[in-house]
């Protein structure tokens, strides 16, 4: 059932139920099972452990060779991945798994070869190809201005 | 702001209206108005985004309080304590309003933006309400929160300066600095939270620690092996009683929980200061530089 369709549906007959969760019967204390302070919280642990990025760029060591996000630029966990924002222009660029992991370790303050090393033992990847993509992938970021060294 | 207490104090009284723009320490006005001059922003446009920052911080603050049911606060009642939460929570979407208004003046990208960026705290503020009694914080997720929570305020005004701004600064990145500085003050809060007296802090002592909020000095605990049980004993302790605060405080102080918390403090100010020095008017560096190094030695 669309929008309009519910709109005229709860003006017809006073139910204003969206949908069968929304009307879904509630606990004695007006909680629904599954939806108690104590799981929220876990889900919550989890959202900011994935969002812990927002602060990375400030917890990395600086110094030379360290690259960082170039000004202007945000980076964002997302279930999918990450995305990378540039916030003047607005524009975002979208990061699988891999990308975002090649992202989160150039916050963490790892070198262009750490990167690449580190995602060869994570990924079990002897052959050496993701850590020649994640070079790859770092050069693009460079020319469109996302990270700064 | 006295004039926007002013403007509403016809509508809802004058004691109510006193409520929505009370001036505090005036931290994200100061840094408004210094950041802003030394990008070479017209004064006029660095005030506005001065009120905009401190109406949108008053406004939290009147919702933190109910939240927190806090009775104190700049050392005095709070609104909920003396008229109750309804009337503290509509005061803070006066607030909230009214800087909404100032951001209007500096066009509809600033309220765009200024939407985001109290969408960010509210989202951190309620994060932090659904870690309250988890001991599962760690430096990096404490530091998100503090970007939402406190830093996406001061975000915002590094950015809104940033586009006002008629000089090269691209290396400075005011946004960033901005949010360093909010992580910074949240910081530097925490550790105020279990350092300083009642009558000092304007609110109760160790009052994070006794609502189940591990803080910064806390994390620092928790990492290390050697101090983490018993942290968690006190932390246990404190559940059933709240004068074990006390012992808290004094662990986290004798363990060197809180000189780490310190540390950290000052590793930020490092980045925040390297990020001034790269701020195009060079005359007003070394005064945002000096409010900066002051508004991390706040007694820490």
């Amino acid at each position: 059932m669309g929008y309009a369709d519910l709109i005229r549906r709860a003006w017809r007959t006073g139910r204003f139920a969206a949908s069968v969760r929304s009307s879904g019967k509630k606990g004695a204390a007006g909680v629904r099972p599954g939806e108690s302070r104590g799981s929220i919280r876990g889900e919550m642990e989890e959202i900011v452990r994935r969002e812990s990025a927002d602060a990375l760029g400030f917890l990395a060591p600086r110094g030379e060779g360290i690259m960082k996000l170039a000004p202007f630029v945000k980076f964002r966990e997302e279930k999918f991945g990450a995305v990378l924002f540039e916030t003047r222009s607005e524009k975002v660029f979208t990061l699988n798994p891999t990308a975002a992991d090649v992202v989160r370790e150039l916050l963490a303050g790892a070198s262009e070869g750490e990167i690449g090393e580190r995602l060869k033992g994570r990924y079990s990847d002897p052959s050496g190809r993701l850590a020649d993509e994640a070079k790859a992938l770092v050069r693009q970021l460079r020319d469109k201005g996302l990270i700064a060294d | 702001m006295q004039a926007r207490a002013k403007r509403i104090s016809g509508r809802v009284g004058s004691a109510l209206a006193e409520h929505v723009s009370r001036p505090g320490k005036m931290l994200r006005a100061r840094f408004a108005v210094q950041v802003g001059a030394a990008l070479g922003v017209a004064p006029g446009k660095t005030e506005t985004v001065a009120r905009a920052m401190e109406l949108a911080h008053n406004a939290s603050l009147l919702h933190d309080d109910c939240v927190d049911d806090a009775s104190l606060r700049r050392g005095l009642p709070t609104p909920n304590s003396v008229y109750g939460s309804t009337v503290a929570l509509l005061l803070g979407d006066i607030a909230f309003t009214q800087s909404l208004e100032e951001a209007l003046e500096l066009g509809p990208k600033a309220v765009e933006r200024l939407v985001s960026a109290a969408r960010e705290m509210a989202i951190g503020e309620l994060q932090e309400e659904f870690l309250r009694g988890s001991v599962d914080v760690t430096l990096e997720s404490y530091m998100g929160v503090a970007a939402r929570k406190t830093g996406a305020l001061f975000e915002w005004g590094g950015l809104t300066l940033s586009d006002l701004s008629p000089l090269e600064h691209a290396a400075a990145d005011p946004a960033r600095l901005g949010s360093a500085l909010g992580i910074l003050l949240q910081m530097v809060d925490d550790i105020h939270d279990y350092t300083l007296t009642d009558a000092v802090a304007g609110k109760e002592r160790a009052k994070d620690a006794k609502i189940g909020r591990v803080t910064l000095p806390g994390v620092f605990a928790l990492a290390d092996a050697s101090r983490r049980g018993r942290f968690l004993e006190l932390w246990a302790a404190l559940r059933r009683d709240p004068r074990a605060a006390s012992d808290l405080a004094r662990f986290l102080d004798e363990s060197g929980s809180l000189d780490e918390a310190r540390a950290e403090c000052r590793k930020v100010v490092g980045t925040i200061l390297e990020l001034t020095r790269r701020l195009p008017v060079r005359g007003e560096v070394d005064e945002v530089a000096e409010f900066v190094s002051a508004m991390a030695e706040r007694e820490f």
